[in-house]
């Protein structure tokens, strides 16, 4: 019986293994095409061995632009991120702990904003900004998606802030603990898990953004995609090189950051310390 | 603050929840050095009422006093209460040892200053062992003795434990129940404690408060409310296993008074006049029962025995007769012969009469008596 | 029907032994409790009889059939968990009789089977009722019901009753009674409660860190526990220990202790002088306000009122130490007692139990108390 089991569960790892590796096989066109010279990425035939060049990365550091732009991904995507995180948890914990009449509908609502299209706001926001002299301005880029971070986190934390039982705010207010102290000392250690989910996936939605930045962003404003878009046509024609060495690149951050803090994200720390509830 | 006055005072305390009137005017006062049990079923709002006094929720009407002060709207924060939740919550994200010291940190002690103290708690609840672990690596029974631990840390004069030992192993709670008489008479502070297990409230009680239908029905020293208590619904709950009623009516006959019930008649004497129907109380170990005929005086019934339950020193006997249910105790005086029919012995002078409007204590029974269908 | 047996049985987890090598025989025909706190292994072992776990090593035998390889499913067990598993939508009746559908039974056999289980269990007023509309303990009921209607020759019990109220709690013993009584199954049942125990086996496996420590009828177990555990975790509170002493030599041997006013002659097999330990429930224990044939002196620290109005009494004997101990006496006679200071106690000599330095009981006996006839 246990014999049997274990050949189906190879079975099943097979597949998912094939399954992952369909799935990879773009990315892993990308990378490999990165250190490919121009000649061996479009030669006719795919080309699984060849010889290494470092040249495309080299011209992507020298690209006009390229420091400024990779700069400005790295201000927005934390600089956002965190505004975002600190307005969504004091309002997670506020939606959480007092419950204002209709949070439920409140909350439904945060979450459409997301499901709007983007194209769809794209110009009544350029208007708005244009009307306010926001257009081009770092503030009015970092705000911008700091607003659209805050209905996911905020989804987000109430969920991990509900989870964490009220037990534990009484436990520091009947010891003398203010309510700053609630907030900061006892919930806050206890929803790093969800405050690094928001993180990442806000981090990633605003380090991959294109349309707004594209559109309401400028000169200091400006991101890699951007340039991503803007700079693939060379001589009329497509530069794959460009484009996979400054993806590598790109993706090359997020992926570092996702392995860090990939504990964090298995939740269940707190599973079994309350008693009388769950 | 003098001996005679309280350290905790609750008046008239109501709390409705929707439309469920839970607790409906407490009142009570503790001494300062009790060690007071609150005893009740567990839906009979003990932990509402102690969450009241911390600060955790709010009245709808009535009054707190603390050490004298009113302190019915102050914030959770002010109150100085050592206190172990029903529910409590241990920091996941610190050691045990910091979790204890937990109060003293935020009552601004100094590392050096909170070890000792944190030891000496740690030592008495057995955890000691156990103090650089996370809470998730401790068993259930383990965290409880935390929260114990950390609740009795907190250097006060007052501290309030709601059902500490619920849940627990038996063995366990018999060793934490040793343990906290022996804190109490190693400290000043007064106790607040609540149980729905009445022997648990019985042993650790100094005073014992009952509550029943979100009201204080009688409190005061365990044995005297167990010799005699004033009220019916204090025979009922206080005491294991719980009191036998019957319903009966008394009648003055011949110019004396006369109770029937469906077992027996029986004179009785009257501390208050009443006429008509009663509720008879009678202590299960007042119940005899033995296999053979009748011993001394009082009434003899036969019965059938329903369940014998073997409590290791003592046997509970469920028992039938005329149409009736009744509890004994005693110390297998039965022996192990597989019995089913015997004979149930119960002494007049052991009755005690209630009034079955409000419940109040109306009289006893007298010696002499019989039974209807002995 | 067929016996249990388990042989070299082990499982280990991790480092932990969880099962240790233990070899017994669960009696056919008969109820045996596996009793001990929680972490003894009892429910391992249990599972592994079940076919639920694989044991690490050893094998399990229903009567001369190896099971050790089985599934559950083909080992024609049933089996009631600690939480009822009923089918919900449908009714008692429907619940007894669908495994039976599914074991292609015919018929007239189904419902004569289903009758005589409804009967038994006293199922009958709510047999055509839909199990939802139940509460817990019927509910439980009917999965006992469930089992016994499949006539398995063995069925497992697994802490059944623990999360039923009281009332039900009664009503599911007097009915496992009545199941035992008159069936003939080979019952095991696991539980950590001491009085559930005793009341429904009929012996009692007492486990301790993975063994069977001793198994015995519960009285035989409670009254002469083989060691120093059996006495600790039956009783409520359980056996009080001392430290004494045999002092003289082989010829004449005597049990030297501050509790005796002189020392006791003591014989036995294979005694010598030495440290040993003297236990003694605390029922056991004779107190008098006023000095007494055979009495020493003792403080009462505290006394409280206990199970059918016995008092506890917190005792110290000068010379025994700092560590208080307990003694449980009859309401009249607590009664007498103050409620603090100098009483007199007395340790009936056939009550006393000695125990050996690995904790484990002395062939030791007292010609004095052969004397007096017991």
């Amino acid at each position: 019986m246990s014999e049997q089991k274990t050949w189906k569960q190879r079975g099943y790892y097979l597949l998912l293994w094939i399954v992952a590796l369909i799935f990879f096989a773009p990315v892993f066109w990308i990378f490999l095409a990165a250190f490919k010279t121009a000649g061996d990425l479009i030669s006719p035939e795919f080309k699984f061995f060849f010889t290494p060049t470092l040249d495309n990365i080299r011209n992507i550091f020298q690209t006009p632009n390229f420091w400024s732009y990779f700069g400005m991904s790295f201000i927005l995507s934390i600089g956002a991120v965190l505004i975002a995180l600190v307005v969504s948890f004091l309002a997670a914990y506020s939606f959480s702990r007092y419950k204002p009449t209709g949070t439920n509908f409140i909350m439904f609502l945060l979450l459409s904003v997301r499901m709007v299209p983007a194209s769809a706001v794209v110009v009544p926001v350029f208007l708005m900004y244009s009307a306010v002299g926001a257009l081009k301005t770092l503030p009015g880029m970092l705000l911008f998606y700091a607003m659209f971070c805050i209905p996911f986190s905020l989804w987000i934390l109430k969920g991990f802030l509900d989870g964490v039982s009220l037990r534990f705010d009484e436990t520091a207010l009947v010891n003398g603990g203010s309510r700053m102290h609630v907030i900061t000392k006892v919930v806050l250690p206890q929803v790093k898990p969800g405050l690094v989910a928001a993180a990442i996936f806000n981090l990633i939605f605003v380090w991959n953004e294109f349309l707004f930045n594209y559109i309401l962003g400028g000169n200091g404003s400006t991101m890699i995609p951007v340039l991503l878009a803007t700079g693939v046509k060379q001589g009329g024609m497509t530069d794959w090189s460009f484009i996979a060495s400054l993806s590598f690149i790109y993706v090359l951050p997020p992926i570092i950051m996702i392995y860090i803090f990939q504990k964090y994200l298995l939740v269940g720390m707190t599973f079994g310390t309350v008693r009388g509830e769950v | 603050m003098t001996a005679s006055q309280p350290v905790l005072r609750f008046r008239d305390i109501h709390k409705t929840y929707g439309r469920t009137e839970v607790l409906r005017g407490v009142d009570l006062a503790i001494q300062p050095g009790d060690f007071m049990v609150m005893y009740g079923s567990p839906a009979a709002g003990k932990s509402v009422l102690m969450r009241i006094l911390m600060g955790l929720e709010k009245a709808d009407s009535g009054s707190i006093q603390l050490r004298g002060e009113d302190v019915t709207n102050a914030p959770a924060a002010d109150r100085s209460i050592g206190y172990v939740p029903q529910s409590f919550a241990l920091y996941p994200h610190i050691s045990v040892r910091d979790n204890i010291g937990y109060p003293l940190q935020l009552a601004g002690l100094s590392g050096p200053e909170a070890m000792p103290i944190i030891e000496r708690s740690a030592e008495m609840l057995r955890i000691t062992e156990h103090l650089d672990k996370r809470p998730d690596q401790l068993s259930g029974g383990q965290k409880q003795r935390v929260a114990i631990a950390r609740g009795i840390a907190k250097q006060s004069d007052l501290y309030v434990l709601d059902d500490p030992l619920a849940g627990l192993d038996f063995k366990l709670r018999e060793q934490l129940v040793e343990d906290l008489r022996t804190l109490k008479s190693e400290t000043r502070a007064t106790f607040l404690y609540t149980t729905s297990d009445i022997v648990e409230a019985m042993t650790l009680a100094d005073t014992l408060a009952v509550l029943d239908r979100g009201a204080v029905v009688e409190s005061g020293n365990p044995a005297g409310m167990y010799d005699a208590p004033a009220n019916v619904r204090t025979m009922a709950l206080v005491g294991f296993p719980p009191a036998n009623f019957l319903l009966g009516s008394v009648s003055i006959l011949n110019g004396q008074t006369v109770l029937e019930t469906p077992l027996f008649e029986s004179a009785v004497e009257l501390t208050m006049p009443i006429d008509g129907q009663v509720v008879v109380g009678i202590r299960p170990e007042k119940v005899r029962v033995s296999s053979g005929a009748h011993k001394g005086e009082g009434f003899s019934l036969p019965a059938r025995i329903l369940l014998r339950e073997d409590l290791g020193g003592e046997e509970i006997v469920y028992l039938q007769t005329g149409g009736q249910t009744l509890t004994s105790v005693d110390r297998h005086t039965l022996g192990h012969n597989d019995v089913s029919d015997v004979i149930v012995h119960i002494h007049p002078s052991d009755l005690a009469l209630f009034d079955p409007r409000g419940g109040a204590r109306v009289g006893r029974g007298s010696d002499r008596g019989q039974a209807r269908h002995g | 029907m067929a016996d249990v047996r388990v042989e070299n049985l082990r499982k280990t987890y991790g480092s932990m032994n969880a099962v240790d090598d233990v070899n017994f025989s669960f009696p056919e025909s008969s109820v045996t409790c596996l009793l001990g706190p929680s972490g003894c292994g009892k429910t391992t072992l249990m599972r592994i009889i079940a076919g639920l776990e694989k044991p690490t090593a050893g094998d399990v035998y229903f009567g001369d059939r190896k099971v050790t390889d089985l599934p559950p499913s083909k080992r024609e067990i049933g089996m009631v968990f600690q939480y009822p598993v009923v089918y919900k939508g449908i009714t008692v009746r429907q619940n007894i009789e669908l495994p039976l559908k599914s074991e292609k039974i015919s018929a007239p056999e189904r419902t004569r089977r289903v009758n005589e289980v409804i009967e038994m269990l006293t199922l009958g007023p709510v047999a055509d009722k839909d199990v939802s509309r139940l509460d817990n303990g019927t509910r439980q009921k009917v999965s006992v019901a469930r089992e016994v209607a499949r006539q398995p020759r063995i069925i497992l019990f697994d802490e059944p009753i623990t999360n039923v109220d009281a009332t039900a709690k009664l009503q599911l013993k007097r009915a496992f009674k009545e199941v035992t009584r008159r069936l003939s199954q080979t019952i095991v049942y696991v539980t950590h409660d001491q009085t559930e125990a005793m009341t429904l086996a009929d012996q009692i496996a007492l486990m301790r860190d993975g063994r069977i420590v001793q198994c015995d009828a519960p009285r035989e177990l409670y009254n002469r526990p083989e060691d120093r555990f059996g006495g600790w975790f039956l009783g409520n509170p359980g056996m009080n220990f001392f430290d004494a002493e045999f002092a003289g030599d082989n010829r004449f041997l005597t049990l030297v202790s501050p509790l005796f006013p002189s020392p006791v002659a003591v014989e036995g097999a294979g005694l010598s002088a030495g440290p040993v330990t003297l236990g003694i429930r605390p029922e056991q224990i004779l107190a008098n306000h006023e000095r007494f044939d055979g009495a020493i002196p003792a403080g009462l620290d505290r006394k409280s009122i206990q199970i059918g109005g016995q008092y506890l009494l917190t005792l110290r004997v000068e010379g025994l130490g700092a560590t208080p101990f307990k003694a449980k006496v009859g309401h009249e006679s607590g009664s007498r007692l103050p409620d603090t200071g100098r009483i007199w106690i007395r340790l009936p000599l056939e009550r006393v139990t000695l125990f050996g330095a690995d904790g484990v009981r002395l062939p030791a006996r007292f010609p004095a108390a052969a004397a007096v006839g017991v």
